[in-house]
């Protein structure tokens, strides 16, 4: 029962703090899970999760039990397939790579947006498939009750568009599709 | 856009894939999908950003410059029936240059771009940028809201989808 946390290539130091508030790891502990895995990228932990978590030592890798869960982070990976793959639910940044590959795994799926970004054009995405009850979606300071949302986990199962018919539409404009 | 061109059978033989000198991974993908389609009549073109993130806007014109002339001369080499785009900056002079060789009648080429799924209410720079000075034959948008903002733009329904 791991729950994934990945901040792809973006610098989101409140979404990873804030899964580790005292709060959020209470509310991913009601719903079951067992393990946090984070995937941290260029993002640092805030002081005060340094200590309370991870008694004062971090570094680019390292893993910690704390209050009954086990905490596990890194910064890169050449893929977060697998540990994608093997998570009972998953929170990640707001990004189309990363919401388009989990709903890919049909797991039950919060996107943070970071609300301190201006003009985040990635997020129009996730508020797109949030309304249309695919995933959902919070900021770094709603997340903790997020967790809790009942919806998670009888989210809408996201099928991607099929191609097909842009590429029959294509030919046909070129004149070497079928009519 | 390869999950869009696996749907193409062999209507278009000759394919070449003009990938931002920047981009370190569409290479690999592109070779694997014509090796996946035992195809070895391709290849692979790459053309200097016209513009980086972040680039201040008057060395973007010496660079936006240097592309389009990349990329008049890889149309005139090439002389493709299609010409597909996406996303990026770089395909602005790709576009142009397309169309600049069909109105002089060298070649007839249908032009088509396609808008990220990321784009849900507005268009990108390049596709807006396309679609008002209406280079593309066809600009294809995923989300039905952005065909009732932009009416000239085509969205396809996923039959499929709705017949569940």
């Amino acid at each position: 029962m791991t729950c994934f946390v990945t901040v792809g290539t973006t610098l989101f130091d409140d979404l990873i703090n804030k899964v580790l508030s005292e709060e959020s790891l209470e509310n991913l502990k009601k719903i079951g899970v067992k393990k946090v895995l984070l995937q941290i990228g260029k993002g640092n932990f805030e002081q005060n999760v340094i200590d309370r978590v991870f008694e004062g030592v971090v570094a680019d890798e390292g893993s910690t039990s704390f209050g009954g869960l086990e905490i596990e982070y890194y910064r890169f990976k050449p893929s977060i397939c697998d540990d994608m793959a093997d998570a009972f639910i998953v929170i990640g940044h707001a990004g189309a790579g990363t919401c388009l590959e989990v709903l890919a795994l049909h797991l039950p799926f919060i996107t943070v947006t970071n609300d301190k970004l201006m003009d985040n054009h990635q997020a129009e995405l996730a508020v797109q498939l949030a309304d249309e009850g695919y995933l959902l979606q919070c900021t770094p300071a709603t997340l903790p009750e997020t967790i809790l949302n009942a919806g998670l986990f009888s989210l809408r199962q996201f099928e991607a568009p099929t191609k097909k018919f842009v590429a029959e539409h294509i030919k046909q404009i070129v004149g070497v599709g079928k009519v | 856009m390869l999950e869009l061109i696996k749907h193409f059978g062999d209507e278009f033989n000759e394919r070449t894939y003009i990938i931002a000198d920047t981009d370190t991974i569409s290479e690999d993908k592109a070779i694997a999908h014509e090796k996946s389609r035992n195809n070895e009549r391709f290849s692979i073109e790459r053309i200097p950003r016209a513009r980086e993130v972040g680039q201040s806007y008057l060395t973007s014109i010496v660079s936006t410059f240097h592309a389009t002339v990349f990329a008049l001369k890889l149309i005139n080499r090439t002389r493709p029936d299609l010409v597909l785009l996406n996303g990026p900056g770089t395909c602005i002079p790709i576009a142009l240059a397309a169309a600049f060789f069909d109105m002089i009648r060298v070649i007839d080429t249908v032009i088509i771009y396609e808008e990220s799924i990321c784009r849900v209410k507005r268009l990108s720079l390049s596709g807006a940028i396309l679609y008002y000075i209406g280079m593309t034959d066809c600009l294809i948008v995923q989300w039905p809201g952005l065909k009732r903002r932009y009416p000239r733009s085509t969205y396809i329904h996923d039959l499929d989808k709705k017949e569940e």
